[in-house]
């Protein structure tokens, strides 16, 4: 606590009280809420619904795409923000709203974008009907769909470390002898790692729990295209409350262990930063 | 290595970095590139490096055109001003950096590189660093490492861009010397870009002042600072008093149109009258300025001049504020006044 800080001790207990208060009824109540729902017929139930052919299928779908998109919007991210942070192009700051983009729009309005450009009576529907390929009701879609909700996270992350990291270091290694391949993996990627892992984090965690924009494009076909949000929207809509609690606690358990990885990122980072800062420091 | 600019221009939008110029540096040389921020000597440096491309005009090595050169491939080493050190990487790897990145059929084994680099490391004196990172460093130390590592791959020419200003003063007068040994040991051609003309004058062969994108003069250091070609280089090898007017026998008549440079110690007091000791002027301070005393002045027809002393002379003379002196100038320089270039010089004296 800082003891410039002149509120009396009352008024700062109320407003930390307060906000952990808060705090509680909108985050801890109905996480446990979640655990305890699913676990309410007892432990035999909670394992049929986790294991129930459909919801193994809905978990298998949700990884993949999850997997797709960060490998797609890792390079993707990395590729973006390397040219931004190093480059003064014309257009640029245009680009970099335009990254945004994702975030601004409704993720319903994304997957209706998607059925616009791939459904059957879309711009390209007759095309891809004709060459027999399915995008929309299809995995493709559901892929298509996450990768755009989740495309700003890495390169939103990346961008500022890189800024600071500067292009000196680049240099250095050209001059000496590297090639473009070395400079990457040997120290572009090295300084920025911290970035790049916490973005990618953040871009799993979205990519496993959107539900709007895929709920568009997946026409929740139950064993087929149905992602893990989805798988639990259609069971508690079948009135199957504790399979669709059990459901949704392995989505908060993989939202905990993100949770658990991005502090630990943080406090790497954070450490990185403060040896970077020693460094940048004038001593002699 | 030889090296040849050959009328390079460079612009960054509507500004002209460097301006249709040229030089040669002969191999085995160490040349400073001397001049104010934002004069190009760095975007020389840089083009010489093949980190930046010239839009006009040619740079060869020994003759041969590095046009379409990459940097990678130019066999040069660079030391930046601020170390640009692999944070990630030890002092050794750092070191070893340029030999582990060749082809698989040049490239030494790990041991034949450990080697070299503890070699290197040696003749820096910083072999106890070979597993430390670089912010676990001084700055002295790792700008050490910096030229350890751009050694490591035997360059022909060494560029080292304003390798010393961000170290302190003590620091810096000790890397210059050593700068200075390193290039007799190795012979190599060596290009650095400064803008201390006291660390050009003590390091450099040769010492090409550049202003504005063109060289105002190059010269071996004595040239440059005995004989300045334009009152630019005059102006920024040392300090000078400046009079607006003709200097005639030691006595400053004014004829408006010309500038007149006098540095400090040049500038001769006595307490009487005599020949060459005819402007009258008043003690307006002494102080000390490392091996010299610095006497402030004001001649009595107006305006300020700062003289240079040794500090026996100075006890000699037991100067005093308030006191009258006489002044004169055992060696100017008169400049016809449109040579001078407005803004650049401030005026002692009018």
């Amino acid at each position: 606590m800082n003891s410039s800080h002149s509120e009396p001790a009352w008024v700062r207990r109320t407003l930390i009280g307060s906000a952990l208060a808060a705090m509680a009824v909108v985050l801890v109540v109905p996480l446990v809420a979640v655990f305890w729902e699913g676990l309410a017929a007892g432990w035999q139930v909670y394992w049929a619904a986790v294991t129930d052919p459909d919801a193994r299928h809905a978990i298998w779908l949700t990884l993949l795409a999850a997997a797709i998109s960060l490998v797609i919007n890792g390079v993707a991210g990395i590729a973006a923000a390397w040219a931004i942070a190093k480059f003064r192009f014309p257009g640029r700051s245009l680009l970099i709203t335009a990254i945004e983009l994702p975030f601004s729009v409704s993720p319903v309005v994304v997957g209706l974008l998607f059925v616009l450009l791939f459904g059957s009576h879309g711009w390209f529907g007759a095309w891809l009907q004709s060459h027999d390929v399915r995008v929309i009701f299809a995995m493709p879609g559901i892929v298509l769909a996450t990768l755009f909700i989740t495309f700003p996270f890495v390169v939103r992350e990346l961008l500022p470390v890189m800024e600071a990291v500067g292009s000196e270091e680049e240099e250095a290694a050209r001059v000496l002898g590297a090639r473009g391949w070395q400079i990457l993996w040997r120290i572009t990627l090295p300084n920025v790692k911290w970035g790049l892992m916490y973005g990618l984090i953040l871009c799993s965690a979205r990519a496993i729990g959107e539900f709007g924009a895929v709920s568009v494009v997946s026409g929740h076909i139950r064993g087929e295209t149905n992602t893990m949000p989805l798988h639990v929207e259609i069971l508690y809509n079948d009135y199957q409350y504790n399979a669709a609690f059990a459901c949704a606690s392995v989505l908060c358990l993989t939202a905990l262990v993100t949770l658990v990885l991005k502090a630990v990122v943080e406090w790497r980072a954070e450490r990185a930063l403060n040896q970077a800062k020693v460094k940048g420091g004038v001593e002699a | 290595m030889s090296i040849t600019i050959n009328g390079v221009t460079k612009r960054f939008g509507s500004f002209v970095a460097l301006d249709n110029l040229s030089l040669d540096i002969a191999s085995g040389e160490l040349v400073a590139l001397l001049g104010p921020s934002g004069s190009g000597k760095t975007t020389l440096l840089r083009i010489i490096a093949g980190l930046e491309s010239a839009d006009d005009g040619k740079v060869l090595f020994t003759g041969r055109d590095q046009t379409g050169v990459g940097a990678k491939d130019r066999g040069v080493g660079f030391v930046f001003q601020h170390y640009a050190l692999f944070r990630h990487m030890t002092v050794a790897e750092n070191v070893g950096f340029g030999l582990s990145v060749r082809p698989k059929a040049t490239r030494p084994p790990p041991a034949v590189i450990r080697e070299k680099v503890m070699h290197l490391l040696r003749m820096v004196q910083l072999d106890w660093t070979a597993d430390r990172l670089p912010h676990q460093l001084s700055g002295g130390q790792r700008q050490r490492v910096a030229l350890a590592r751009a050694l490591a791959v035997e360059p022909k020419v060494l560029l080292l861009d304003e390798p010393f200003g961000a170290l302190d003063a003590k620091v810096r007068a000790e890397l210059r010397r050593w700068l200075r040994q390193l290039h007799e040991q190795t012979g190599v051609t060596t290009v650095f870009v400064t803008h201390d003309q006291e660390e050009a004058l003590e390091v450099a062969d040769r010492v090409v002042v550049i202003n504005k994108g063109h060289i105002e003069q190059a010269g071996s250091p004595d040239e440059v600072y005995a004989n300045p070609a334009t009152p630019f280089v005059h102006h920024f090898l040392g300090t000078v008093n400046v009079f607006h007017g003709r200097v005639h026998d030691s006595l400053a008549a004014v004829s408006e149109s010309d500038v007149t440079f006098v540095r400090p110690h040049d500038v001769g007091i006595e307490r009487e009258r005599d020949e060459t000791h005819s402007i009258a002027a008043l003690v307006r301070g002494v102080g000390i300025a490392g091996a010299l005393m610095r006497v402030e002045l004001e001649r009595e027809a107006g305006g300020r001049v700062e003289a240079l002393l040794t500090h026996q002379r100075a006890r000699q003379l037991a100067l005093e504020p308030g006191q009258r002196v006489w002044v004169g100038f055992s060696e100017f320089r008169t400049y016809a006044g449109d040579s001078v270039p407005g803004g650049a010089v401030p005026d002692y004296a009018i």
